[in-house]
């Protein structure tokens, strides 16, 4: 039992010991971290929207298996990330609903995403984009979303979180998407109930809902207001 | 391939036991309606059984499109197996469903379902992905179609509502689902064995002729619900997402900007000539706040939802069941139909049942007793009382709902049929267009087992110039034009005498060569590969500056997109000549023989005696007759029927396929069975 | 024992409230950001993150301070000390570790393997009980690894090259064939594991300090994906060891001792001398003597008086 030297290196050990403690808590202070209050940061507003006519939507999903066609390279109705859902037994205009993603102006979803998956993507007109490899799984994203049908997406083929990115990121379409390139949902839609837009949407309860009936609309005896 | 979910559900409905059939054994015949008949040959081996025999097979089939986003090829399922319908054989016969229950299977995993026997009590199948059960429906048995739905969606939602996200399956990667299970369910029709008795799903699809509503009755299935959250693999996406695309901008009617409008405002039938959304109305104007309605992946959308939900998703002739008593009870009628699960073409003619009333036939104490309250036909407490007594099987509804020939029969009253006092020309089928003059439909009827209901040339030779002439409008095409644009696009013959529809014209070998166009097309490129009958073909459209349309480029162009196969239109043609050719074996199994294919006297001797449209060659040219006075001649028909059998390589004195027809089309088994029972056509 | 009792009694209440702490902090409340409707749940690897890096400092500094389980003896009534109460306290507390970080990352899944969690309420319960395990888990291996190092212990824990073939030997004789090598107080076996255990779980720490990373800082999704699948590839070699690990070192009758030993401490003097030989050969000499105030003295037949 040699204590003498035991006894020296126990004491420089401590040294370093609490000298790298204090570096490590110091260090967690500083990028943007957990000490801070993440809501102090103001998330720039996305350059890009999607607008829906609820009245003009024939329900037919065409925009879901576009979306999940450009993104996943397969058909999928849950890996969508615009859904619409319909009750055949309702009466119009309550029997169909449009949930596409609002690219909020405060987005619950990328505040609440821990590892910075989520997030506003300053390369693509700062859309609200799910970084997936980042992603753990933990699902607040999902839940922080106040709209009934949340509209971040669980893929659980991936097992990872997904939304709207504008089509940014549409590694099965040759087209370019983003704020500045095409969207696969406005593009198949048969009706043209879903439009794209760079300006901000005034916020209502019914959600970017807008008329996009025109006359011609009007002259096939469908209503128009 | 690709497109394929590689299995097809089995379900034994007597010993409740689920299997799987392995889709590759199939793939050759497409999907649809090949596998369906294919199966159906395997599967049943006496083909002589009744509708209602619990060895009766019931196919319900996808296709590698459906749940893609293959233009109106997406949400189509094809229904087989031995009809109850037709008269006065029990032809085995097909029927088709639109909306969502197809694709739905689909990303549930499974390419079809088979069912077979009889449940020993009333079942439902409840299929979530690839948890398959059969539970017990004692709890739903009396309720109508749209009850049925609605309870089995709360069921399968644990009681919750839907409008956000559901688990479908266990755990955080289950898969969950916004969308409410897509079911099929009979009515109080079909738990009552009515040969004309529907498959209902949602709330206006139905696989409405051949009564499976019937024959799912008699076995004790009340319903089928599927959810599903699985994927259909695609082999190239790019390719079918720049397909569709194009099939939008250059093809599709452009609802802000459209090329060409309707000249008169809110008038449906202008919709047969540009495919505009919400045309399936026809003859009805929209009449309250709707909007267009339609299935799955659909590029066209033609059915409508109301803002009263009366008429919800109805489309063409259901909605014009019942129009005497205003729009609105119009809808309500139509729904009637739609919950009690019968099939508007058994009771289409319901004036006949008012003129028997006025003849003094029908009616309280008399030949035919009946208290249904006749005074107040053309109201809707007439619809009502008269669906209802179809659906119990009450009042003259117990012969109703054997189907009008069966009922006329048992009243003793064949000779109307023969003089088309009810103009039920084929099968005991309600006539669709008229069998004197449309010979591509009558003739590929009487060949066939039923109102063919396919609507390809239908669309531009007959609607066409109709709807036109109707509003007073120069043809927006001439009939020369049409013709010759539309045999351009008859791939394998390019020949316009195919569409000459003159009195000389209906008997000529052009028109044998037509019939054997329809019928390969439709067995392959439509109830196999499942393009929806309402936007496929499309020879002649009107929303392209020269009116050519997509066929024939564009059938392979999305089944080779989503599959990875690199077949051609006529590669498609050739398997539909094969599936035409095993549909006729197992006919001529059940009893066909060519005798037997004859129409309703009145088609040969009463003329007709209103305008009717269609494309012929008269004195030289080309022109859109009107077609008066003309029936079909006995003998010139026989005589064509001879033709057509030798082009199919039938034997022209039975109408039986030959051996060496059935060998080249690698149906060499099928030859021996047919052989077996003296049924092979001699060489 | 009963030092080890109340050890193991502390460990399970230090859990207890970590898993209560794990258990709140999982459920919904409405979130901040002033949405109705909006939910948030509290994730601990965010929330608490400090508690990692403390973890492995104050594994290091208690460490540091630990005693030296390197002497042992033979006590009066035959047994020899094996592992003492800090033994105890390590293993025990890194196994309950362990089992709830791989209970909890299985749940949450782990490569390709299915998930069993749906609602994010136990998905966030999962994670916060697998950052509570974490943090024990840090502190008991910097722990570990510290004390080894500095007292010295760790030479007896790294194998040498002559562990090989008496290792092969060891597993022959116990088939039947052949002789027992002379063994010492760790297997060769044993010492041939502790690398193969220090690879593992080395690579689940580093990857998972990396995915701890992202809490604070904004991380490359490429080294994102790199640390979760090598994560998963240790937790899925973690799991295939513990299962020899408690198979050879709990299951088998031969090693009944052993386990045993690592409950009470404790193996008897003929165990050591038939099974290891060459650490007999070092101890022999440390008997503990009778008038040792730490043995109980055994009673005098001859002094006791009758009554």
């Amino acid at each position: 039992m040699a204590n003498e030297p035991r006894k020296a290196s126990r004491r420089d050990f401590l040294k370093v010991g609490s000298a790298s403690l204090i570096g490590l808590s110091v260090g967690t202070l500083f990028p943007g971290g957990t000490w801070l209050d993440n809501k102090i940061y103001a998330i720039p507003a996305s350059e890009g929207y999607l607008l829906v006519d609820t009245k003009k939507c024939a329900g037919c999903l065409s925009c879901m298996l576009a979306c999940s066609l450009t993104h996943e390279g397969k058909e999928n109705l849950s890996l969508s990330r615009i859904q619409i859902m319909q009750d055949s037994f309702v009466g119009f205009p309550n029997d169909i609903t449009m949930s596409q993603c609002r690219q909020c102006a405060y987005p619950p979803c990328v505040e609440a995403c821990p590892t910075k998956a989520l997030h506003a993507d300053e390369n693509n007109g700062n859309i609200r984009v799910v970084e997936t490899g980042k992603c753990i799984g933990c699902q607040r994203c999902i839940e922080a979303c106040p709209y009934d049908s949340n509209r971040v997406v669980w893929n659980h083929e991936s097992k990872h979180s997904q939304k709207c990115d504008l089509c940014a990121n549409t590694p099965f379409w040759e087209e370019e998407g983003g704020p500045d390139g095409k969207q696969a949902c406005v593009a198949v839609c048969p009706m043209n109930a879903i439009k794209f837009t760079k300006t901000i949407p005034t916020q209502s309860d019914s959600g970017y809902n807008v008329n996009l009936r025109n006359v011609h609309y009007g002259k096939t005896g469908f209503p128009t207001n | 391939m690709k497109g394929y979910m590689g299995k097809i559900l089995r379900v034994n409905l007597t010993d409740r036991s689920i299997s799987t059939i392995d889709t590759k054994q199939y793939e050759q015949w497409g999907g649809g309606h090949g596998m369906g008949s294919a199966i159906f040959w395997d599967l049943v081996k006496d083909k002589t059984i009744s509708a209602f025999d619990s060895r009766n097979v019931v196919t319900l089939m996808t296709s590698p499109l459906v749940g893609t986003l293959a233009p109106s090829a997406a949400s189509r399922t094809e229904v087989q197996g031995i009809g109850p319908q037709a008269y006065p054989y029990e032809w085995f016969t097909r029927s088709n469903v639109g909306g969502r229950f197809a694709p739905m299977l689909k990303y549930a995993g499974w390419d079809g379902i088979v069912v077979e026997g009889k449940a020993d009590s009333p079942v439902w199948l409840d299929i979530r992905n690839q948890d398959v059960k059969i539970r017990d429906a004692s709890s739903l048995w009396g309720m109508d179609t749209y009850e049925t739905q609605q309870e089995i969606w709360s069921d399968v939602n644990n009681g919750l509502d839907y409008g956000s996200w559901n688990q479908v399956g266990f755990g955080r990667d289950g898969g969950r689902s916004t969308q409410r299970p897509a079911v099929i369910a009979i009515g109080q029709a079909g738990e009552n064995l009515s040969r004309i008795a529907c498959l209902i799903h949602d709330a206006g699809n139905a696989a409405g002729q051949g009564g499976f509503g019937g024959v799912f009755g008699s076995k004790n299935l009340k319903a089928i619900s599927v959810i599903g959250t699985g994927n259909v693999e695609v082999a190239d996406p790019n390719a079918l997402m720049q397909a569709r695309i194009w099939m939008k901008e250059v093809h599709g009617y452009n609802v802000d900007e459209p090329l060409r409008e309707s000249p008169v405002d809110n008038f449906s039938l202008y919709g047969t000539i540009t495919r505009r959304p919400g045309f399936g109305a026809l003859l009805l104007e929209v009449t309250e706040p709707s909007r267009p309605k339609g299935c799955v992946g659909c590029y066209m959308n033609c059915r409508k939802k109301t803002s009263t939900a009366y008429g919800n998703e109805a489309s063409c002739v259901e909605a014009i069941f019942y129009t005497s008593d205003g729009p609105e009870n119009a809808n309500k009628a139509t729904d009637l139909l739609q919950k009690y699960g019968i099939n508007v073409y058994g009771i289409l003619q319901h004036g006949y049942l008012r003129d028997l009333y006025k003849m003094g036939v029908m009616g309280p104490g008399k030949q035919i007793h009946s208290e249904l309250p006749f005074e107040q036909y053309g109201k809707i407490e007439f619809a009502e009382a008269l669906t209802k007594a179809i659906a119990y099987r009450e009042d003259i509804g117990a012969d109703l709902a054997e189907g009008l020939p069966r009922a006329i029969e048992k009243w003793g009253r064949l000779e109307d049929i023969e003089s088309g006092l009810i103009t039920l020309p084929n099968w005991g089928y309600n006539d669709h267009y008229d069998p004197r003059l449309e010979v591509e439909w009558s003739y590929g009827s009487i060949l066939g087992d039923r109102d063919i209901n396919e609507h390809c040339l239908n669309w531009s030779v007959h609607w066409l110039p109709l709807v036109c002439n109707a509003i007073d409008q120069e043809p927006i095409i001439s009939a020369e034009d049409m013709v010759k644009t539309i045999a351009s696009k008859l791939v394998i013959f390019d020949d316009p005498m195919m569409l000459d529809y003159s009195a000389e014209g209906i008997y000529s070998e052009a028109k044998a060569k037509m019939i054997y166009w329809h019928r390969h097309y439709t067995r392959f490129w439509k109830q196999s590969v499942l393009y929806c009958d309402w936007a496929w073909p499309f020879f002649v459209n009107a929303n392209v500056p020269d009116f050519k349309g997509f066929t024939p480029e564009g059938e392979p162009k999305f089944f080779n997109a989503v599959t990875g196969s690199n077949i051609t239109f006529e590669e498609g043609m050739e398997i539909g000549r094969k599936i035409w050719n095993l549909d006729r074996a197992i006919w001529i199994l059940q009893g066909r023989h060519r005798d037997q294919e004859k129409f309703a006297g009145y088609v040969y001797d009463v003329p007709t005696s209103a305008p009717y449209a269609l494309t012929a060659f008269e004195n030289g040219k080309w022109v859109y007759s009107d077609c008066l006075d003309r029936s079909l001649d006995r003998q010139k028909f026989e005589d064509w029927k001879t033709m057509y059998y030798k082009l199919e390589g039938w034997d022209p004195s039975s109408g039986w396929p030959k051996r060496s027809t059935l060998n080249e089309l690698g149906l060499g088994n099928v030859a021996d069975e047919l052989a077996s029972k003296g049924k092979l056509g001699s060489e | 024992m009963l030092a080890r009792l109340f050890i193991a009694i502390g460990v399970f209440i230090g859990l207890g409230f970590g898993a209560y702490w794990a258990y709140d902090a999982s459920r919904l409340y409405v979130f901040q950001a002033g949405y109705t409707g909006s939910y948030t749940y509290n994730l601990l690897f965010e929330s608490a993150v400090w508690a990692i890096p403390v973890a492995i400092l104050l594994g290091i500094l208690i460490g540091s301070f630990a005693k030296d389980g390197h002497e042992s003896y033979i006590d009066a009534q035959g047994k020899v000390l094996r592992h003492d109460e800090t033994m105890f306290f390590q293993h025990w507390s890194h196994a309950l570790a362990t089992l709830l970080l791989i209970g909890t990352g299985i749940s949450l899944g782990v490569l390709m393997f299915p998930r069993f969690l749906s609602n994010p309420q136990d998905v966030g319960f999962a994670i916060n009980l697998h950052f509570i395990a974490a943090s024990l888990f840090l502190f008991t291996v910097f722990f570990h690894v510290t004390k080894n190092i500095l007292t010295g212990e760790i030479k007896e824990n790294m194998p040498e090259a002559h562990d090989i073939p008496d290792a092969i030997g060891h597993y022959k004789a116990m088939l039947g064939f052949g002789k027992q090598p002379e063994e010492g107080k760790y297997l060769a076996s044993e010492k041939l594991s502790y690398p193969v255990w220090g690879v593992l779980v080395g690579g689940i720490i580093l990857s998972g300090l990396i995915k701890v990373s992202a809490y604070i800082w904004n991380m490359p999704e490429g080294l994102m994906i790199a640390a979760t699948l090598i994560h998963g590839i240790c937790t899925v070699g973690i799991v295939l060891v513990l299962i020899v690990h408690v198979f050879l070192g709990a299951i088998i009758p031969p090693s009944w001792p052993l386990i045993r030993s690592m409950i009470t401490g404790y193996v008897t003097e003929d165990y050591v001398k038939a099974h290891h030989v060459k650490w007999y050969k070092e101890i022999k000499g440390n008997r503990k003597p009778i008038a040792d105030e730490s043995v109980e003295a055994l009673p005098n037949k001859a002094e006791t008086p009758s009554v």
